[in-house]
């Protein structure tokens, strides 16, 4: 790992949304949906994000690729800050930097053909004419598995996996370097759902793409991740690569989220590991660690002091008072 | 075990402005007591119907339009609406998979939950609020007291589901139907809950209809498995066999297109194409245009159902072949 190149680097990332109340809506309280993150993505990988609903994984790709603004902390894109630029000067950091959404349906206008959609991009980013643009986006199309007589097609004429191909083709047009997949195959029926993988796979080492893959699944980040970020309560808890996350996981959130996942082997039963209670309210966050609240090994300093995030074995991050 | 449930060629058309289309094309399977049978298929496959024509509860232009359904042996279909009240929330209960979307956001926990007792049980109101709380510490609800005058909207979507659960068990119904009740649930959420069904099903003894998309699931609730594919049963089982002999390749395609957590080196398999809609009419097996075993017999008759074993039936024309003494073609 160590001769790779970073492409993006993220030091002390937090995002907290103001609760508002009262006659003049001020803020009462905050969200603390990111609180935190630390964290270096190399070029080429696919890193992927782990969590339950309300971790902040969603809000952490966000705010990444622009789409929030930062509460506190840095974003370094090829060694440039850009957490703090103004819109204006994002712009052309926003080619670089795609997304491609859970349900592409929500984000397609519905009387608009597919074709249009996507030329749309080009006339905003480039400086192509229109029978320019039109092959530009027919040759998208054929790119991510669509024919060419789907540009004159309305979104509700696709099904599912096409949708999700055409929000692939969006996110692609423009020669992205990093692509943010936000639960991008968590809608789709698991025989769609493979097809998708497989493609944005492929893609990947055709276009040395980089991948921040945001997914509530394990099964499926393990299947596309190099490495894997777990989150809980907005706070980073394990970091490392794939196979030390899914082999020996230490922290042990990540060890009961393993635990709980259905294995596809009948009779086979095994340990699980009960975590008590619910998520916490992120806006009625917890001291000391995030976790200790519902954590089997939790002692009473966890409840005061926030764990470190410390480096256990090569590349293996862990934030946990016990390990 | 004995029968609880028995249907047979059920089936289900919806009338639309495309003509009647058919969701549940003459299925037949049964349910023992005590037994959880696990109906699987990806969306559009018709389980959901099918758990929807059983509890008589399809939408208004949906209709059951032949077939037969006994519970106990008594025919469900031709009931009129308040004989079906009577069975629904007693004898036959069903969990959704939003509880948000199922309980009603203005009336209390407690309220909704007295409910089944005071209609099907005729308790009094003092009655049916002692056996809330017992039937909320059942399912594991904390501080099951002061949340009867709580509002749906204040529980947390594993409260909400555990809440959907109590309401569904007050009467000790003999038939459960679990539509994808924990689909909207994180792992660690969905594990407890997937324990509690379990449990509860051993207390009540009754019989489970556990509708899911998600193959970890059924490994984990199932006695039986039944297979759906466009309206159609392609292959049912017990759970040992789906997993360790499935037979029907669209079976096979399933287990195969899921990532498995515990295996990196995983080759994924796809199933080519999507699923086929409603009004398509598709001659011979309706998965040909997908499997990739297709032969010509397949595309232009149906295949009907193969005994693999007692307990193991696939709708496949692979089976004749196997059958037949013929080398063995899906391994």
């Amino acid at each position: 790992m160590g001769n790779q190149t970073q492409l993006l680097e993220v030091k002390n990332v937090k995002k907290h949304f103001p609760v508002k109340g009262g006659i003049f809506q001020r803020p009462k309280s905050f969200v603390k949906a990111v609180n935190g993150v630390d964290l270096t993505v190399f070029e080429g990988e696919t890193l992927g994000i782990v969590g339950e609903s309300g971790c902040g994984k969603s809000t952490l790709g966000r705010v990444l690729i622009g789409l929030e603004k930062l509460t506190e902390g840095t974003i370094y894109f090829n060694e440039e800050s850009i957490g703090d630029l103004p819109e204006r000067k994002l712009k052309k950091y926003k080619k670089n930097l795609q997304m491609i959404f859970q349900d592409p349906f929500a984000s397609l206008n519905p009387r608009q053909k597919i074709g249009d959609a996507l030329e749309e991009v080009f006339i905003i980013h480039s400086e192509l004419n229109k029978s320019e643009r039109k092959s530009q986006v027919q040759s998208l199309l054929k790119e991510v598995g669509l024919k060419e007589e789907h540009y004159d097609r309305y979104p509700r004429e696709f099904s599912g996996g096409q949708r999700q191909r055409v929000g692939i083709a969006r996110a692609l047009a423009l020669n992205p370097s990093l692509i943010v997949c936000d639960e991008a195959v968590s809608a789709l029926d698991v025989s769609v759902q493979a097809q998708v993988m497989k493609l944005l796979k492929s893609l990947q080492n055709k276009y040395h793409l980089t991948y921040l893959f945001i997914s509530h699944d394990l099964g499926v980040v393990r299947y596309m991740s190099d490495r894997v970020l777990v989150m809980y309560l907005g706070a980073q808890v394990e970091l490392g690569d794939s196979q030390q996350i899914y082999n020996n996981p230490l922290h042990p959130y990540t060890r009961a989220l393993l635990s709980a996942i259905p294995r596809s082997k009948p009779k086979q039963k095994r340990e699980r590991i009960k975590l008590k209670g619910d998520l916490p309210s992120a806006s009625d966050y917890p001291t000391g660690c995030p976790f200790h609240t519902r954590c089997p090994i939790a002692q009473d300093y966890c409840a005061e002091v926030i764990p470190e995030w410390r480096e256990i074995e090569e590349n293996h991050f862990v934030a946990c008072h016990e390990v | 075990m004995s029968r609880l449930l028995n249907v047979d060629n059920l089936e289900t058309k919806f009338r639309t402005a495309d003509g009647h289309l058919p969701a549940v094309r003459k299925i037949s399977f049964s349910v023992d007591k005590e037994e959880t049978l696990c109906i699987v298929g990806e969306s559009g496959c018709g389980k959901s119907i099918t758990s929807l024509s059983i509890m008589g509860l399809l939408p208004s232009n949906g209709e059951i339009t032949g077939g037969s359904i006994r519970l106990d042996d008594e025919n469900l279909i031709g009931k009129s609406e308040e004989e079906m009240e009577q069975l629904r929330g007693n004898a036959l209960s069903m969990i959704f998979q939003e509880p948000m979307t199922a309980l009603n956001p203005v009336l209390t926990i407690g309220y909704q939950l007295r409910e089944p007792l005071t209609i099907h049980k005729n308790m009094s109101k003092k009655e049916a609020t002692k056996a809330s709380i017992e039937l909320l510490d059942k399912v594991g609800i904390p501080d099951s007291k002061e949340k009867l005058d709580q509002y749906p909207h204040e529980l947390s979507g594993g409260m909400r589901q555990r809440v959907m659960i109590a309401m569904a068990l007050a009467c000790e119904p003999s038939l459960l139907v679990a539509d994808e009740p924990t689909t909207a649930l994180d792992v660690t959420i969905q594990a407890q809950i997937l324990d509690l069904i379990h449990e509860l099903q051993s207390d009540i003894g009754m019989g489970v209809i556990f509708v899911t998309h998600d193959m970890g699931v059924v490994a984990d609730i199932a006695d039986r498995v039944m297979v759906m594919y466009a309206g159609e049963v392609v292959e049912v089982a017990d759970v040992e066999s789906i997993f360790e002999n499935p037979q029907h390749p669209y079976t096979k395609g399933l287990l195969e297109s899921v990532p498995d957590v515990d295996d990196v080196s995983q080759e994924l398999q796809v199933i080519k194409g999507s699923m086929p809609g409603l009004n398509d009419e598709i001659s011979g097996c309706r998965f040909h245009l997908r499997c990739p075993f297709a032969t010509e017999v397949c595309k232009h008759k149906e295949p009907p159902s193969f005994e693999v074993t007692p307990t193991h039936y696939s709708k496949c024309w692979l089976q004749e072949v196997n059958q037949s003494g013929q080398p063995d073609t899906i391994t």
